[in-house]
């Protein structure tokens, strides 16, 4: 038993709310190093694994390309993380991000080093500094949208599956098994009966490697990466079917007045979580409300607000497969962005709220820059996140890689000694 | 509520009031100085500054670097009414601000913070706060402890899992 001091040490006022402040102000490390100082410190910090990051404009004239911040909830702002990696493929000042995975990768695109007039894609490690250039046919710098780019978890140069959606009409495909790399280009059009695309998700369960294609009229095709043989060292064509069969459009598979609001939804996304594939459709800021009919027998009047987010969970089903209204995300909270749908969080710390998703929207942003929602799926209310100034550079989060924990003898708890307050906690559904 | 307004207005907006420290030590500052002071600024608008403000939680040593801070920066917050008063410039402002804390010691330096908190003085608090980050910076677990003087309650399993946890944060 320790003696007991009798004076009391000067450390001990600092409030949780004030240590976090403090470590809010630290570099990555130091942060991660903070929670490692005693308990009180440990259940005043959240995990970085478990907050969410974003792509944040750099320090003036620092020349890097890629900058990532963590928003500090107290001082009200994005606190930037130092001791990153650079990617050395890319022009510092025309770098984006346009994909992310939970284990800490990224997928920037931009000019190439050195060569102004031709464009760069690769995948990047800020962490380690570990770096895959892609085929040139994963960005067409052509192309006013932004492409997104998917790829598997955890890349290595020798092995990785990456997919671009770098026009709305074309998908490209790169892979790598031991070391062995080919690409191809997929013109979707055609595939998915004339729709443009919305958004893709990467999936990799066991040796099933798909990605979710969602049109703009809200099908999904699945494009399997794995359904090849090695046939003479070359691999086959990857394939591409509807998740509904005989769907046509899409809007077959939607029951009244989904089908309606499909057409009125610009923003869509799909996401896969905790096993399940959902949708999620937004009519964007900025759009204004739409009115339109129920349905073709039902002539009541239906109003799409703008902002107004809808989540459709995927439903196999034994009477066929259909999209139902979903009333929760499983208990996930759910960041959707140039992501991998694959980002989730299992609910583990008090600044994120379970059966939310997380989504940017740059329209009500001053300065073209992103602001983050949160759309509660229960209640059906959404609210901007934080107010914080702007300084999202792309609509991305990020993630530190969380370490595995289960090689520990018994668990360790830190978290319950002390309640972690926030002054200003997410306003769900105000 | 007339007097009260009248009475503000009597010397061109310089309305002194009396700031008064846990061990009774008394400072005068205009409302311009003081309402840099989110707590004390809610107090003016409530007329609540009357017979001088007791600040219970703010020791006078504390409380003069505050001030001293305080109207340093009051040109910021006032410049509109008072633009011919010579007004610090930025570098002065700075230079200022980096003498106030680097010199503290660690109790003090604590102490600063946590009167900034609760005078709700946001400039100083981030300013404070981002001084302790810079003398976090680089250190290990161990050393900070040493520098802030904190016990390690952890135990050495839960050290080493913290460890592992955080792999990517501590190679060095």
């Amino acid at each position: 038993m320790a003696t007991t001091t009798t004076f009391r040490r000067w450390s001990d006022d600092l409030t949780p709310d004030l240590v976090s402040r403090v470590a809010d102000c630290c570099p990555v490390k130091d942060y991660a190093s903070c929670r490692a100082v005693c308990r009180a410190w440990r259940s005043a910090l959240p995990s970085l694994a478990s907050r969410p990051l974003a792509p944040v404009a750099a320090a003036a004239a620092a020349d890097v390309a890629v900058s990532l911040g963590v928003c500090s909830q107290n001082a009200r702002r994005w606190s930037r993380l130092v001791g990153l990696h650079q990617p050395s493929g890319l022009d510092a000042e025309t770098c984006r991000c346009v994909g992310g995975t939970r284990d800490g990768w990224l997928a920037l695109v931009g000019t190439a080093a050195g060569k102004p007039t031709s464009g760069a894609v690769l995948l990047f490690n800020p962490l380690t500094g570990a770096e895959i250039p892609l085929h040139a046919s994963l960005y067409d710098p052509e192309c006013e949208r932004a492409p997104k780019v998917v790829f598997s978890p955890s890349p290595t140069a020798r092995d990785f599956a990456a997919v671009s959606m770098c026009r709305p009409n074309r998908l490209a495909v790169q892979r790598a098994t031991e070391g062995y790399s080919s690409s191809l280009v997929v013109d979707t059009e055609a595939l998915m009966d004339g729709a443009a695309l919305a958004d893709i998700a990467y999936s990799e369960e066991g040796k099933a490697k798909v990605v979710y294609c969602l049109t703009t009229h809200g099908a999904v095709h699945v494009l399997h990466l794995d359904r090849r043989r090695r046939r003479r060292g070359r691999l086959r064509a990857v394939e591409v079917e509807p998740l509904v069969a005989g769907a046509g459009a899409g809007a077959a598979a939607f029951s009244t007045p989904y089908d309606t609001i499909a057409r009125h939804t610009d923003a869509k996304s799909v996401v896969l979580c905790g096993g399940a594939l959902y949708q999620v459709w937004r009519r964007p800021g900025g759009a204004g409300s739409a009115v339109a009919p129920a349905g073709m027998l039902d002539q009541r009047l239906l109003r799409v607000s703008e902002s107004e987010v809808f989540v459709l969970r995927y439903d196999p089903g034994a009477r066929g497969p259909r999209w139902v209204e979903a009333k929760d995300l499983g208990g996930h909270a759910v960041f959707l962005g140039a992501n991998d749908a694959a980002v989730r969080v299992v609910v583990d710390s008090s600044e994120l709220v379970g059966d939310c998703l997380y989504y940017w929207d740059n329209t009500a942003a001053p300065e073209g820059g992103y602001e983050a929602f949160v759309f509660n799926v229960a209640s059906r209310g959404s609210a901007r996140r934080l107010p914080v100034a702007g300084g999202v550079s792309s609509p991305l989060w990020y993630f530190l890689p969380a370490r595995e924990k289960t090689n520990l003898k018994k668990p360790v708890q830190y978290d319950d000694s002390l309640p972690v307050q926030y002054d200003d906690e997410p306003d769900i559904g105000a | 509520m007339a007097a009260a307004a009248a009475e503000a207005t009597t010397d061109g907006g310089g309305k002194m009031i009396i700031l008064i420290s846990a061990d009774g030590k008394r400072f005068e500052v205009t409302e311009a100085v003081a309402s840099q002071s989110q707590l004390i600024s809610n107090m003016i608008e409530d007329d609540c500054t009357e017979n001088g403000v007791r600040l219970p939680n703010v020791d006078g040593d504390i409380l003069t670097m505050v001030v001293d801070y305080c109207n340093m920066h009051a040109g910021d917050a006032a410049a509109a009414g008072d633009t011919m008063k010579a007004s610090s410039t930025e570098e002065e402002l700075k230079k200022f601000d980096a003498e106030l804390v680097q010199a503290l010691e660690n109790p003090v330096l604590f102490k600063l913070i946590l009167a900034a908190n609760f005078l709700n003085i946001k400039s100083l608090l981030d300013m404070t706060c981002q001084r302790v980050a810079d003398m976090m910076s680089g250190k290990t677990p161990e050393q900070m402890r040493e520098t802030f003087s904190i016990e390690n309650d952890f135990t050495p399993e839960e050290e080493a899992a913290i460890r592992q946890e955080n792999a990517w944060a501590f190679d060095d």
